[in-house]
C-alpha cells in the first residue's frame, strides 16, 4: 500500500467537501462539508482506482461548489494595483487555470478513512468549518472558509495544518513579481500549467 | 684585428701560463663572495615588472593586506580525548615558535551561536525564506511550488547554494575545535611572521612545525602532518631545488660521459672545464648586482649556461687537437684561437644577443632570463677566449692533451637530391600541421609554483577546512563609508552584468552590515520566524529540513546586530588591515574557475574597468598577478621571438658580410624551429608562460651549429663532405651537451620547468637534424667544391 501522506488526506477531505456542497444547498456550511465528505468517500470506497472519468466527476463537483473565481481574485487582487486591467484579467485567468490543473493532478491520489468535525463558526456571510482528517494513526487539521453568495455557501479558502492556501500563493507571487516582469511571471505560470497538463496526460495514457 | 688579439694572448700565455692561471683565480674571489648573496624567489609577483599595476599595488598595500599564507597542522585519531590533548600540546609548542605570528584552533562558538542567522547576508536569508515558502507549498495538497526553477541551475546558482549550505552547516554545527564532521581530524592554523616575503624564514617555520607534528605523532601514536598554502609553497620551493639538483646531477654525469666518449680521454676534462667554470663563477657572482635574486625561470641558468659554454671549449680543444697533427703546439694554438676562436666568438655573441633581446621584455621572468643568460654567455666567452690558451698550454705540458687520431678522409656520400626535397617538404607539412594544432596553455594549475599536498593530506585538510581558498582579489577601503560605497559599486555591477566574472564578495559587512542591510536581515529573519510556525512543520520528513526548522525556532534573535568591537579576531583578521591603520578589506572571489588563465584575465580586466570610489586601493591578489603575467606573455611573446630572430640574422650578416651565407646559416635555424612547432602541435605540447622563453633562446643556441658549419665549409673551399666529416662529431657532442643542460629539467616535477626542458630538447634536436642533414645536403646539392681540400 502506498505510504500515507497528509497531503493525500487533506486533498481528499477538501475534494469531498467541495464536491458535496453544491448538491445540498442551501445547507449549513458544516452540513455541506459533512455531506460532501460522505459523497466523495463513497466514490473512493467504490473504486479502488480513480480513473480519468472519476476524476472528471469529482472535478465537476468541485467546480460547481468552489468559488474558484473568488480564490483566484483573493490571491491576485493585491497585485493588480500594479498591473493594467488587461494584465490583471490575464493573471487571474491563468492562475484560475492553474488552480484547476492543480486540483486535477491531485485528485485520486489521496484518501482518508474518517473525519472529525470540530466547529462551525458563522459570521455574517462568512463561515469557518474546522475539521480533522484521519488516516490510520495519523491526522491533519482542515479548516474551510466559506462565503455565502447567491444563496449558496461556497468554499473560498482552506487552511491545512495552519497553511493558508491563498496566503502561501500570495507569498510566492510577491517573490515572483519582485524578480520577474509581468510577462515573465505569466510565462512561468503557463509553463507550470503545461507541465501539469502533460503530467496528467501521461497518467491517463498509463492508466488506459 | 681578432687574430692580433688572439695571437697576443697566445704568445703571452705561452710565456707565463702559470701567471695567467693565477690572475684567473684572483678574479674569482669577488665572484665567490657575491655568489653567497644569490637567493631563489619563487613568488609569481617576482616575475612582473616593478611598475606593473599588480606589483605597484602589492607594494603599496603590503603592510595592510597579509598575503603571507598559512600552515595547517593536521592531526587524526579515532580517540577524541587523545586527539584534543594532542591538539592542545601541539598548540602550546607552536605558539613558542618565533617565526609563527599567531595560531588559531578554536572557533568563536559563542559569537556564532549568538548572531548565527544575523550573519547571513539578506540575499541568502531571502533564499532560506523562499525555500521555506516552497516547502509550505509542497506540504499543502492544493498548493503549488511556483518558485522552483525548472530549468537547470547555472554553475553560479549551484555555487551560491553550496555556499548557503556551507554557512548554514558551519553556523549551525560549529564545533569548538577546527575539526572534521566526524571529529576524527583536527587542525591548527598557523599564521607566519613573514610568510611569502621571506622564504628562508618560512622554510625554518616549516621545519619546526614538521618536527612538532612528528613528535606529536610519536608521543600520542596518532597521524599528524602539515598542510596549508605555505606548505604548498615550501613544497613547491623544495621541488624546484630538488629539480635543479637532479637536473644538475644528470647534467654533470651526462657531460662527463659525453666528453670522455667524445675525446676518448678523461684527462682533457680539467682543460675543458677550467675556463668555463671561471666564466660561470663570474656570471653567478654578477646575479645579485644584475637582478637581485633568481626567479623560477632564471633558476636553472647555471646548467643551461654550462651546456652552452662547454660547446666553446669543445670546439677549441677539438680544433687544437686536430691542428697538433700538422703544426707545432704554439702555432696550432694560434690557428685554433684565431679560426675556431672566431667561430666561437660569433656564435657566443649571437647567443648572447638573442638572450639580451629578451631583456626588453616587461615580463621579468623572461627579461631576467635574458640578462642573466646573455651576461653568462659574455662572461664565459671572455673567460674562454682569455684563459683557454693558458689552460691548453698547461694541459699540453702536463700531457693532458694529445693530438687527435687521424680520420678517414673519404668524402661522405650524400643521399640523392630528392631526399632533401622530401625532407624540406616534411618540415613544411609538420610546420603547417603544428601551427594549426599548437595551443597556449591557459591553465595555471598546470604550471603553478605550488605543488599540491599528497592526496592523504589534502583529503584530511578538506575535511577540516573545506573553504580555505584565499580571495582572488582584495580591495582596501579607508573607512566604513567608503567600504559601503565600494560594496554598492560591486553589487550594482554584479546585478547589471549576468555574465560577470566577479563571484562572492566578502567584507566585514557580512558580519556587521550597514543599517539598511541590518534592518533587512531583521525583517527577513522575522518573516522566517513567522514562517516556521504552524502544524505543517511536523509533516516535514527530511531530517535536514527538520533540523533547520528546529534551529530557526529555537534561536533567539538578538536585540541588535554584532558591532565591530564584538567581532572575534579570527574574523577581523580577514577583513581588517593587518597594520594599525584600521582600514577595511573587501575579499573578492571569481565566479568561474580561477586557475584558467582566460577567466583570470577576464576577472582582472573587469575589476580594472570598475570605477571604484576614491579612498579605495587595490585590487591585489594572486589572480591579478597571474593574469598580468599571461597578458604580458601573450602580447610580448611573438614580438620577442621576431626581434630575437632579426637580431640574430643581423649579427650573422655583420659577421659573414654575405647575404647568401646569412640565408644558408639561417636555414637550419628556421627549418629547425618549424620542425619544433610541428612536433609540438602533433604531440599536443602546449606553449605556456614558462617555455615561451625557449623560443628566443633557441634562436641563439641553434645558430651555433650553422655558424661553425658554414665557416668551416668556407675554410674547406665549399667541400661539404670534408666539412661534414670534420664537424659531425663535434657538433653532435656540443648539441648533446647543450641539450643536457635542459634534459634534466624534463624530469623536473615543477610543471613550468619541465615544459622548458621538454621544449628545449625538442628544439635543439630539431636544429641538430636540420644543421647536420638538411644544411649539408642542400649545400652539397647547390655548391661544388672550388678546389680540392688542401693536402694535410
Amino acid at each position: 500500500m502506498a505510504r500515507f501522506s497528509f497531503n493525500r488526506l487533506f486533498t481528499w477531505g477538501v475534494l469531498i467537501s467541495l464536491g458535496t456542497a453544491f448538491s445540498l444547498s442551501p445547507q449549513s456550511p458544516l452540513e455541506i462539508i459533512k455531506t460532501s465528505n460522505q459523497q466523495v468517500l463513497e466514490i473512493y470506497n467504490a473504486n479502488e482506482k480513480i480513473d480519468h472519468a472519476l476524476k472528471n466527476e469529482i472535478i465537476q463537483i468541485i467546480e460547481s461548489v468552489t468559488d474558484l473565481d473568488e480564490i483566484s481574485n483573493r490571491t491576485t487582487s493585491s497585485f493588480c494595483c500594479n498591473l493594467s486591467s488587461e494584465q490583471c484579467a490575464e493573471f487571474n485567468q491563468v492562475f484560475k487555470q492553474l488552480l484547476r490543473a492543480s486540483s486535477m493532478s491531485k485528485v485520486g491520489r489521496y484518501r482518508a478513512d474518517r473525519f472529525e468535525y470540530l466547529e462551525e463558526k458563522i459570521e455574517g456571510n462568512k463561515a469557518l468549518v474546522k475539521t480533522t482528517a484521519y488516516y490510520e494513526d495519523e491526522y491533519l487539521t482542515l479548516d474551510y472558509l466559506l462565503e455565502y453568495k447567491n444563496n449558496k455557501w461556497k468554499i473560498i479558502n482552506y487552511v491545512t495544518d495552519d497553511v493558508d492556501t491563498i496566503r502561501n500563493y500570495r507569498k510566492q507571487f510577491i517573490r515572483l513579481f519582485a524578480k520577474y516582469t509581468f510577462s515573465e511571471v505569466i510565462a512561468r505560470l503557463n509553463k507550470k500549467l503545461l507541465s501539469l497538463e502533460e503530467e496528467e496526460n501521461t497518467l491517463n495514457l498509463d492508466n488506459s | 684585428m681578432f687574430k692580433k688579439i688572439t695571437d697576443f694572448i697566445c704568445e703571452k700565455s705561452y710565456r707565463q701560463p702559470g701567471l695567467w692561471m693565477l690572475i684567473a683565480l684572483i678574479l674569482c674571489i669577488p665572484a665567490i663572495y657575491q655568489i653567497q648573496q644569490v637567493k631563489l624567489n619563487t613568488n609569481p609577483l617576482r616575475l612582473l615588472p616593478k611598475n606593473s599595476r599588480s606589483a605597484v599595488l602589492s607594494r603599496e598595500l603590503e603592510s595592510m593586506v597579509e598575503e603571507k599564507g598559512f600552515f595547517y597542522v593536521l592531526l587524526q585519531s579515532p580517540d577524541k580525548e587523545k586527539l584534543i590533548e594532542a591538539l592542545n600540546t601541539a598548540a602550546q609548542q607552536i605558539v613558542k615558535i618565533p617565526e609563527a605570528k599567531s595560531i588559531t584552533f578554536r572557533y568563536p562558538v559563542d559569537f556564532f551561536k549568538k548572531y548565527r542567522f544575523l550573519l547571513i547576508p539578506s540575499e541568502y536569508l531571502n533564499k532560506i525564506l523562499e525555500t521555506l515558502i516552497r516547502w509550505e507549498a509542497e506540504v499543502s495538497p492544493l498548493g503549488l511550488d511556483l518558485l522552483g526553477e525548472e530549468q537547470e541551475e547555472t554553475q553560479r546558482e549551484i555555487e551560491n547554494k553550496k555556499y548557503v549550505d556551507q554557512i548554514m552547516e558551519l553556523y549551525g554545527n560549529l564545533p569548538l575545535y577546527h575539526q572534521s564532521k566526524d571529529g576524527q581530524v583536527m587542525g591548527i592554523t598557523i599564521f607566519p611572521e613573514k610568510g611569502l616575503k621571506d622564504m628562508a624564514e618560512t622554510r625554518k617555520l616549516f621545519s619546526k612545525l614538521k618536527k612538532i607534528t612528528q613528535d606529536i605523532s610519536f608521543k600520542y601514536n596518532i597521524w599528524a602532518d602539515l598542510g596549508g598554502s605555505l606548505s604548498r609553497w615550501v613544497n613547491g620551493y623544495n621541488t624546484v631545488i630538488s629539480d635543479l639538483k637532479r637536473s644538475g646531477m644528470i647534467f654533470f654525469a651526462g657531460i662527463l660521459l659525453i666528453l670522455i666518449i667524445g675525446f676518448r680521454s678523461f684527462r682533457v676534462i680539467p682543460v675543458l672545464l677550467f675556463p668555463l667554470i671561471l666564466g660561470l663563477l663570474w656570471a653567478l657572482g654578477s646575479i645579485p648586482i644584475l637582478v637581485g635574486d633568481l626567479n623560477i625561470i632564471t633558476s636553472f641558468f647555471l646548467v643551461v649556461s654550462f651546456g652552452l659554454g662547454i660547446d666553446f671549449s669543445i670546439h677549441l680543444l677539438k680544433r687544437f687537437q686536430k691542428e697538433l697533427n700538422h703544426q707545432p703546439m704554439q702555432k696550432a694554438l694560434k690557428i685554433t684561437m684565431s679560426k675556431t676562436g672566431k667561430s666561437v666568438l660569433i656564435s657566443g655573441i649571437t647567443t648572447a644577443v638573442a638572450f639580451f633581446i629578451l631583456a626588453w621584455s616587461d615580463f621579468r621572468g623572461v627579461s631576467e632570463f635574458g640578462v642573466v643568460g646573455g651576461t653568462a654567455m659574455i662572461m664565459i666567452l671572455l673567460a674562454i677566449l682569455i684563459f683557454m690558451p693558458a689552460t691548453i698550454i698547461l694541459g699540453f705540458k702536463i700531457r693532458l692533451i694529445k693530438p687527435s687520431l687521424p680520420k678517414n678522409k673519404k668524402n661522405k656520400r650524400f643521399p640523392p637530391s630528392l631526399f632533401f626535397i622530401v625532407f624540406l617538404a616534411l618540415i613544411l607539412v609538420a610546420f603547417i600541421l603544428g601551427s594549426l594544432m599548437i595551443k597556449f596553455d591557459y591553465n595555471f594549475s598546470n604550471l603553478g609554483g605550488k605543488i599540491s599536498e599528497s592526496p592523504e593530506i589534502k583529503n584530511k585538510q578538506d575535511k577540516v577546512y573545506p573553504t580555505s581558498l584565499p580571495p582572488a582579489a582584495v580591495y582596501v577601503a579607508d573607512n566604513l563609508k567608503t567600504l559601503d560605497k565600494l560594496l554598492q559599486t560591486l553589487n550594482r555591477h554584479k546585478t547589471s552584468d549576468p555574465d560577470t566574472n566577479i563571484g562572492w564578495v566578502r567584507s566585514v559587512r557580512n558580519f556587521c552590515p550597514d543599517e539598511q542591510e541590518t534592518l533587512l536581515r531583521f525583517k527577513i529573519i522575522n518573516e522566517i520566524k513567522e514562517q516556521v510556525q504552524g502544524r505543517w512543520l511536523r509533516r516535514l520528513e527530511d531530517p535536514d529540513r527538520k533540523k533547520l526548522i528546529e534551529d530557526l525556532q529555537h534561536w533567539q534573535l538578538p536585540g541588535k546586530q554584532a558591532g565591530l568591537t564584538e567581532l572575534p579576531d579570527v574574523i577581523k583578521r580577514n577583513f581588517i588591515t593587518s597594520d594599525d591603520s584600521g582600514k577595511f578589506l573587501v575579499a573578492i572571489y571569481t565566479a568561474e574557475d580561477r586557475t584558467h588563465g582566460k577567466n583570470a584575465i577576464a576577472f582582472t580586466q573587469e575589476l580594472s574597468e570598475l570605477e571604484v570610489p576614491d579612498q579605495v586601493q587595490g585590487p591585489v591578489g594572486e589572480v591579478a598577478v597571474l593574469a598580468e603575467i599571461l597578458l604580458l606573455v601573450i602580447s610580448e611573446g611573438p614580438w620577442l621571438v621576431l626581434i630575437a630572430f632579426v637580431g640574430v640574422l643581423l649579427l650573422i650578416f655583420i659577421a659573414q658580410r654575405s647575404f647568401i651565407h646569412t640565408i644558408w646559416l639561417a636555414l637550419p635555424l628556421i627549418s629547425g624551429l618549424a620542425l619544433t612547432i610541428g612536433i609540438m602541435g602533433v604531440f599536443g605540447i602546449k606553449i605556456n608562460f614558462y617555455n615561451i622563453v625557449v623560443f628566443p633562446a633557441l634562436l641563439g643556441m641553434g645558430v651555433d651549429d650553422g655558424v661553425h658549419f658554414i665557416r668551416r665549409w668556407k675554410e674547406k673551399n665549399q667541400h661539404t663532405g670534408e666539412t661534414w666529416s670534420d664537424l659531425f662529431g663535434v657538433l653532435t657532442i656540443t648539441t648533446i651537451t647543450t641539450m643536457l643542460g635542459y634534459a634534466g629539467l624534463t624530469l623536473a616535477h615543477h610543471p613550468g620547468l619541465n615544459s622548458i626542458g621538454v621544449l628545449a630538447c625538442i628544439g635543439l634536436s630539431s636544429i641538430w637534424v636540420t644543421s647536420l642533414f638538411l644544411l649539408p645536403g642542400l649545400l652539397h646539392l647547390f655548391y661544388k667544391p672550388k678546389i680540392d681540400p688542401p693536402v694535410k
